[in-house]
């Protein structure tokens, strides 16, 4: 096992450079982790990668260090493999939210029934079948559990049926659609993943969907990246809300009326470092007249993470990261701090109602903006 | 309910202060009430999380019942109000997921009477076996026999304890079933081969030395 996943990450590659720990956001406020004494322990199994470590949930997952290794080790992968033995081995993480969140997400393998859309706001226009499906991930069941953090999920979901309706799309939204598996997944329950994959793609195969487009980076990342390895080439496209609504708004279909403001862009892990995506949310936001984004000094492929993934280990170190980034993007002068993935709007917010509010900044996820922008 | 056949799994969280006490009368005066509840005394229903239930409907318990002390009688302080804010959002989860929330009972009550708490049992029972009639039963078919095998039943709990005299508290420290811990412990979880321990097992272990 150990053995086939430092073949696999090529953790054998390690240079023992430590460009690693140095980028970790983690390392720099936990003095006892460090993805470079991970990876060494590894390869010279004195220690093993004790599977027994806290730190083996401590990591984000965010790619930072992979992006920056120049043995091109695969550290996310080195992470979620280590996370799968140490399961097996019968440890956990501790998971956030008491388990609620990833406690829904198992309901959706088997024992959950037809989704309820009673969510969808009214006079929003969405179909069973058609050639467009609108993805929405956990964003209903975020709507209830995340109510009293300030964080309006539903109305994400609903921002986003919103503006493609206005792009002249409607979406089919399934009531058979499951949880994605990226966070079981992240936490080395590939099993639960896959199940709940060939639920999902069966549903999109049942609506006749051609193209089928995401509010949450997350699930774009399963799709796009994950599903493929397990399941071969889809037989569908996949687009971030942001990259489907871009030729829309350059072809004029999209029309936004003048909003004066400055904003900054927080890129998320999965959809910048891990899918690629970086222009398009930028173009579709610079489409509304008179926004104007101020990049943070950590930005793109150097991003700093909304400080917690996968509804595990959440900690003081993690409230760090957090406030650290949100001091970053105060510090831009802009009055929103616009996020391309709801569960880091999420994050930060949660830190902004913890923090001592200094950090005084309005955190908005990327569809809520544009929706507000529209010229109806 | 006499010759009524067994066609619910219930899961029922008890609080170890009033409503514990109340089943315990349930035996010590001989009420029948429905096999098919397995009963799980928690410290204080306060300690109920939203994980500990759904993750009883994932793996296919037909209904989850909530024995909560009254309204302001928490022993502790507040663990029957936040009980019921727990609950409240599982509903609301439920729902979203596509199970009727009638699945889910929340039962308050500081009445220690062994008849009301066995009627209530049944009352839930009937109604899940209603539930489960209009075909919306989501349980056995699908099981792989031996992962899902519950500890068998007799078929009418009538506890056998002959000491009526015994305190209520007394009473309630002797359960008739396992331990508190033992019974945590076999929560239908823990037999997913896929799933390690169930995820709160190794929390207390992952944490190193
Ligand atoms: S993925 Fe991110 S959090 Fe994890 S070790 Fe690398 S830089 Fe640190
Ligand atoms: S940052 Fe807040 S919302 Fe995010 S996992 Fe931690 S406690 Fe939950």
């Amino acid at each position: 096992m150990l053995e086939e996943t430092i073949q696999r990450t090529k953790a054998y590659y390690c240079l023992e450079c430590g460009i690693c720990t140095g980028s970790c956001p983690v390392s720099r406020h936990h003095e006892n982790f460090s993805p470079r004494l991970m990876v060494e322990r590894a390869l010279l199994r004195e220690e093993g990668p004790s599977l027994d470590d806290r730190e083996v949930w401590s990591c984000l997952t965010c790619g930072t260090c992979s992006a920056r290794c120049p043995s091109l080790v695969d550290y996310n992968e080195f992470t979620r493999e280590t996370r799968v033995a140490a399961r097996e081995g019968g440890w956990a993480g501790v998971d956030t939210h008491a388990g609620t969140i990833l406690a829904f997400m198992e309901l959706q393998t088997g024992a959950a029934g037809k989704r309820d859309l009673s969510w969808i706001a009214e006079g929003l226009r969405t179909s069973r079948k058609g050639g467009v499906l609108f993805y929405t991930g956990c964003l209903p069941y975020f709507g209830i559990v995340f109510r009293d953090y300030g964080v309006d999920a539903v109305g994400m979901a609903n921002s986003t049926i919103r503006l493609m309706n206005a792009a002249g799309v409607r979406p089919v939204v399934s009531s058979d659609e499951r949880c994605c598996g990226h966070d079981p997944y992240w936490t080395g329950d590939a099993d639960t993943m896959k199940t709940l994959a060939k639920k999902n793609l069966r549903m999109i195969e049942e609506t006749g969907a051609r193209k089928v487009v995401f509010a949450c980076p997350e699930c774009y990342a399963m799709f796009k990246l994950v599903y493929p390895r397990y399941f071969g080439p889809l037989g569908f496209e996949v687009a971030h809300v942001t990259e489907f609504l871009v030729p829309y708004a350059a072809k004029g279909k999209l029309a936004f009326g003048e909003r004066e403001r400055t904003i900054t862009y927080q890129d998320p892990c999965r959809l910048g470092r891990y899918a690629g995506v970086y222009d398009a949310p930028r173009e579709l936001l610079t489409a509304v007249p008179g926004l104007e984004i101020a990049e943070m000094a950590r930005t793109r492929a150097e991003a700093l993470c909304c400080g917690s993934s996968a509804w595990v280990s959440c900690t003081r170190v993690n409230k760090q990261i957090q406030l650290e980034r949100l001091a970053e993007a105060a510090e831009t002068g802009a009055t929103t701090l616009v996020t391309g993935c709801p569960k880091c709007n999420i994050h930060l917010a949660c830190a902004a109602r913890d923090g001592d509010g200094e950090e005084k900044i309005e955190i908005k996820f990327v569809t809520d903006v544009m929706a507000e922008a529209l010229e109806s | 309910m006499a010759g009524r056949q067994k066609t619910s799994s219930i899961l029922a969280f008890v609080c170890s202060w009033y409503p514990l006490a109340a089943a315990d009368n349930a035996g010590v005066d001989r009420c029948e009430y429905s096999a098919e509840a397995t009963i799980v005394p928690v410290d204080c229903a306060g300690t109920i999380t939203a994980a500990s239930i759904l993750k009883a409907f994932a793996r296919r318990t037909d209904g989850v019942l909530v024995a909560v002390c009254g309204r302001g009688d928490c022993h502790y302080s507040n663990g029957s109000e936040s009980c019921g804010i727990v609950i409240d959002e599982t509903h609301e989860i439920m729902k979203a997921a596509g199970i009727d929330p009638a699945r889910l009972r929340l039962d308050f009550s500081s009445d220690v009477a062994g008849k009301r708490f066995a009627s209530m049992v049944d009352g839930f029972a009937e109604d899940l076996a209603k539930l489960n009639g209009r075909g919306a039963r989501r349980t056995a078919p699908k099981r792989k026999p031996p992962a899902t095998k519950r500890r068998p039943v007799a078929k009418k709990k009538t506890i056998a304890k002959k000491k009526p005299t015994a305190t209520k508290k007394a009473a309630a420290k002797k359960k008739p079933t396992a331990t508190k811990k033992a019974a945590a412990k076999k929560k239908p979880s823990a037999k997913k081969k896929t799933v390690p321990k169930a995820r709160g097992a190794g929390k207390k272990t992952s944490r190193r030395k």
